[in-house]
């Protein structure tokens, strides 16, 4: 156990420094003029794009700009932006809020649709509520988020607001120190667009692991014990069958950030994924790159967390 | 020695001569392939989808064909017929506008016609580089073992712990967009899905006797893996290219969709339905929205459900032959796709 | 050990050319784990130092319960898996130092029949192609050429030469273990492994096979090493048996004479547990031995000699000292055993009391403290 702990924390480590270093690579390594002709904007002269060169530290070797970078990571600095100088941190601090609300709020959404629905499905297979899950996971398996989020905002906002009905607001962000309900009803698309797509995933993997458990000796076993049917789905399937779900949370952890970024273009949001866009359409690499870091180093930790917390669960993976 | 010979003399008879009536024609035409194509074709939602699939690559072929046929060039605006005189567009169906137009007056139908071209040149494209280099990688990787193994994996792992959007995002604001870099980064993020479920099988196959045996023969490394192994990979390879291409065409639509992928005015599904969403003309004319998502949903829920019955011809002991017998053990493409890889690596 | 052993076995070859030589062969697969660089903390002793010499035109029948290493030894024969130390020569030559292109003329003459004819074929290549693999692996031939050949082949090991296109799951289990021996044979081998080859077939095609492979052994000169777990069978082929137990030999000697006259309690109680169908082949001493207990781990056996668990004759001292592979006084030439005490001819094991003997489990308990 501790030697899998070990094992994992050294792994994530080596991960962050690959990753830290291919983006850095991606954004910052090449001619140093031509960045600093980006940093210096378009109609800048030699001399300010010298001077921008400076300021960036490009007259330095490759690698004393790595390690310089690496180090202003460490301490939670990602720099300046090209654009404005002002410092990328205060622009993140007000676009991970917006994000992780999105992400939070589908996370929970798609568990509390995609968990009940895969245990009626296995629970009553080949019937007609089986077929019902099935009909819900392929319908919005193959719906890319994006698609269902415009069905979304044209259905539920448009016509109902052409109609007279504003149940739900315009696109925006509303904190929830302002106004919780505000917050949640502003955001209650985003979140379904999001969470429907993956709760169909769910639905099919819990379906699938909470059939194969049931069929297990040992839950014949507690069938026949006298337990309930009821005892024996949830206190031993379902309890098996999350295992293989807490594994698939990691690994979404990844597709959900990025899913969040095309919601928030979708629906107008402020979060991490507009401000990568918009550095893009500003040619303000440092921007991205703190996003796509800031980004990556979620995902990797997550996955560590969900590595660890799966031997917890699973005591078969920490004999190997 | 002589008893025991005796005892069994008639029966060598008709065992040495395999042509013997009875026991040969129970196993005739019992080769692999044709036993799962027998499969399939009872699978109807498969053949239906088969069926979608093989239009869509005409349509895609023959788009300047189509396009002449109904008269409008994907690109031009037909300002004037195309376009009310407040400027919203026309209806389907109306001035010979099959599927209507959009805010600039140009054909929906024709749009999604040269769509489907940019759609699966990416999502074939990029899957068929995909499947090279996943096979080419999971062979060596799980052929060779040891540190050579340790080192692939790991990095496989990596690149399937990264979002490709994230990564496309990064590439896309350095090189700017363009058709070849797309396809190159979704190849490049989505190989290691096909590298890690051959790695996995192909551990599994090397610790066969037919590999045993052809080493006992003398046979290169080489040879071994693409002559005696590889022949072994073709299913796995079949089912997850099958259920890659959509993931893939999803993810174009969805760069092309933030602007990071195809840029207008060629077509894409994606940055057409992009174009649609900028304005607020969709909410009076919903066609110019809707269709180009139609065609996306249509084709990725084809490539799923073909997929999904591929894998229950091809690889039978996963589908309904399995000891529940459910009439269709249907899992998502993605969810036991990811499981199953998952679940290997976790325990490897 | 080893010297002695090879000593008896040379006196026993003098006059034949001998074609394989397994010199003090040892085997151990390390077993792997750690944090972050794996670490070697155990070994499977799978073959620990086995001796014997091959004659050409000889079969000897390696008999031994399932887990004994024999298949391991099987792999060493044939250079699927280096060894661990000691030595393999093929007419003289060490084979365990060549390289792989050093190998390769070796590959022609030494063969193998795997077990499992379902495992051994591959199931996604057309059984012609499958023949033709030796021919494209060692020797330049047109396609005409190699199809003839392979015709011819498949002729001979009794299959219908037109069937060369089909694939493997289109045959039969029997026609399939054809198929692997026609595989084998197709180089003209000197020597050919036979590691259980009818184990998974039917008993009538059991038969078939065996008196197919003895056909090809008159006809082409072969030397047999026939692996099989089963003594019945094993009895029908060969000229010399050797017992293996945890990766040792225990006992080797002419086939009659390890049948009527065997030495050793583990092959006694081997021969016991034969079925026999007609009463006239009841000997006085067919009486069940029945042993106790499972056959112990080869990662940490037990010590002195590794049977002494489990026999109904151990002694103290068989706990402590290995007995060597040593001809016993009586036995005819080449008839060598591993015991201490030696099952003398007429004695039953069945009653052996066991009462005289320490009790084994506690002799179990100290070994493996002395192990550890």
């Amino acid at each position: 156990m501790i030697s899998l702990i070990i094992r994992r924390l050294f792994y994530l480590v080596i991960v962050l420094v690959i990753i830290t270093f291919l983006t850095y690579v991606v954004f910052f390594a090449g001619n140093p003029n031509d960045l600093a002709a980006r940093f210096a904007g378009r109609d800048a002269g030699t001399a300010e794009i010298r001077d921008a060169a400076i300021r960036l530290g490009l007259n330095h070797g490759f690698w004393y700009q790595y390690w310089h970078y690496l180090d202003g990571l460490l301490h939670g600095n990602f720099g300046l932006d090209f654009q404005n100088a002002v410092p990328i941190n205060s622009e993140l601090a007000r676009a991970i809020p917006v994000t992780a609300s999105l992400v939070l709020g589908a996370v929970v959404l798609w568990l509390l649709i995609g968990i009940p629905i895969g245990i009626m499905s296995a629970t009553h297979p080949r019937t007609l509520r089986d077929r019902g899950g099935t009909v819900f996971a392929l319908t919005f398996l193959s719906m890319p988020p994006f698609v269902l989020g415009l069905m979304f905002l044209l259905v539920f906002y448009f016509y109902l607001t052409q109609a007279g009905i504003t149940w739900f607001p315009a696109a925006g962000y509303v904190a929830p120190s302002q106004s919780i309900g505000q917050w949640a009803d502003h955001l209650i698309l985003p979140w379904l667009s999001l969470a429907l797509v993956q709760a169909a995933v769910y639905t099919r993997l819990i379906r699938g692991s909470l059939l194969d458990v049931l069929g297990e000796d040992y839950i014949r076993t507690a069938r026949a014990k006298g337990l309930s049917r009821r005892t024996v789905v949830f206190k031993h399937g379902v309890r098996a069958a999350l295992t293989p779900v807490i594994t698939q949370l990691g690994i979404d952890v990844g597709t959900l950030l990025a899913g969040a970024f095309v919601i928030e273009r979708v629906f107008g949001l402020t979060g991490l994924g507009q401000l990568a866009l918009n550095a893009i359409g500003n040619d303000d690499l440092p921007v991205v790159a703190a996003v796509v870091v800031l980004a990556a180093v979620f995902i990797v930790v997550m996955n560590t967390i969900v590595d660890i917390l799966y031997a917890v669960l699973d005591p078969r993976v920490r004999l190997t | 020695m002589s008893l025991l010979r005796a005892a069994v003399e008639l029966e060598v008879i008709e065992e040495q001569n395999p042509d013997a009536k009875g026991t040969e024609q129970a196993y005739e035409g019992r080769t692999p392939w044709r036993l799962a194509w027998g499969r399939l074709k009872k699978d109807r939602v498969a053949m239906v989808s088969l069926g979608f699939i093989v239009l869509l690559f005409l349509v895609a072929i023959f788009a300047p064909l189509l396009t002449a046929l109904i008269g409008h060039g994907p690109n031009t605006q037909y300002t004037t017929s195309g376009l009310s005189l407040s400027g919203i567009p026309v209806a389907p169906g109306h001035n010979g506008f099959l599927l209507g137009t959009d805010d600039q007056g140009r054909d929906v139908l024709s749009r999604i016609i040269y769509g489907s071209r940019i759609s699966l040149e990416v999502g074939v494209g990029a899957t068929a580089v995909a499947l090279v280099l996943g096979l080419v990688m999971g062979l060596v990787s799980g052929y060779y073992g040891g540190w050579i193994d340790s080192i692939l994996a790991r990095f496989m792992d990596i690149l399937l712990s990264f979002p490709i959007l994230l990564f496309a995002i990064a590439i896309v604001a350095r090189f700017g967009p363009s058709l070849d870099l797309l396809i190159f980064v979704i190849a490049m993020f989505s190989w290691p899905y096909i590298g890690r479920l051959v790695r996995g099988q192909v551990i599994a196959l090397r610790e066969r006797e037919f590999v045993e045996a052809a080493r006992a023969l003398g046979s290169s490394d080489l040879r071994i893996m693409f002559i005696e192994i590889a022949p072994n990979l073709i299913a796995l390879a079949v089912i997850y290219a099958t259920l890659l291409i959509p993931i893939n065409i999803v993810t174009e639509a969805t760069l092309s969709f933030l602007g990071l992928g195809v840029l207008p005015p060629t077509a894409s599904w994606g940055n057409m339905i992009a174009e649609a969403q900028t304005g607020d003309l969709f909410t009076v004319a919903w066609w110019f929205l809707v269709f180009p998502c139609v065609a996306l949903v249509l084709t990725t829920l084809a490539f799923n459900l073909l997929g999904d019955g591929l894998r229950d011809a091809l690889d039978p002991r996963h589908g309904r032959s399995n000891i529940t017998p459910t009439k269709r053990v249907k899992r998502s493409a993605r969810s036991s796709g990811r499981e199953k890889d998952n679940s290997e690596g976790k325990r490897a | 050990m080893s010297t002695s052993t090879q000593g008896d076995l040379a006196v026993d070859a003098t006059d034949a050319q001998v074609l394989l030589e397994v010199d003090d062969v040892v085997k151990h697969f390390p077993v792997r784990s750690g944090a972050l660089i794996d670490r070697t903390h155990a070994q499977v002793r799978a073959v620990d130092g086995v001796s014997f010499s091959l004659k050409v035109g000889e079969t000897l029948g390696l008999v031994g319960e399932s887990g004994c290493g024999k298949s391991t030894l099987a792999r060493l024969i044939t250079a699927l898996h280096p060894v661990t130390s000691g030595h393999v020569r093929f007419r003289g030559q060490d084979i365990t130092a060549l390289n792989r292109r050093q190998m390769r003329p070796i590959r022609k003459s030494v063969q193998m029949v795997f077990q499992d004819p379902y495992g051994s074929l591959n199931p996604r290549r057309r059984v012609g192609s499958i023949l033709s693999d030796p021919f494209s692996v060692h020797e330049k031939m047109s396609r005409a050429e190699v199809k003839r050949q392979v015709q011819e082949l498949m002729a001979r090991v009794g299959l219908s030469p037109e069937h060369f296109n089909r694939f493997p799951s289109e045959f039969s289990g029997g026609q399939r273990q054809r198929i692997g021996i026609a595989r084998a044979l197709a180089l003209r081998p000197d020597l050919i492994v036979c590691d259980e080859p009818v184990s998974a077939l039917d008993v009538s095609i059991q038969a078939q096979i065996i008196n197919l492979l003895e056909d090809l052994q008159d006809e082409f000169m072969l030397t047999y090493v026939f692996i099989a777990h089963d003594l019945s069978v094993v009895r029908h082929v060969s000229d010399r048996i050797a017992v293996m137990y945890l990766g040792k030999l225990v006992e080797t000697g002419p086939v009659e004479e390890i049948y009527s006259n065997s030495r050793h309690p583990y092959t006694a109680s081997l021969l016991s547990a034969v079925p026999v169908a007609d009463q006239a082949f009841r000997t006085a001493r067919r009486e069940r031995v029945i042993l106790t207990g499972d056959v112990p781990s080869p990662v940490n056996p037990p010590s002195g000699c590794r049977f002494h668990p489990r026999c109904p004759k151990a002694q103290a001292i068989c706990a402590t000292e290995e007995p060597p592979l040593e001809h016993k006084t009586g036995d005819p030439i080449g008839h060598l055993t591993a015991c201490h005490f030696p099952v003398n001819p007429g004695e039953t094991l069945a009653n052996a009391s066991r009462d005289a003997v320490p009790a084994p489990e506690a002799a179990v308990g100290a070994t493996e403290g002395v192990d550890q």
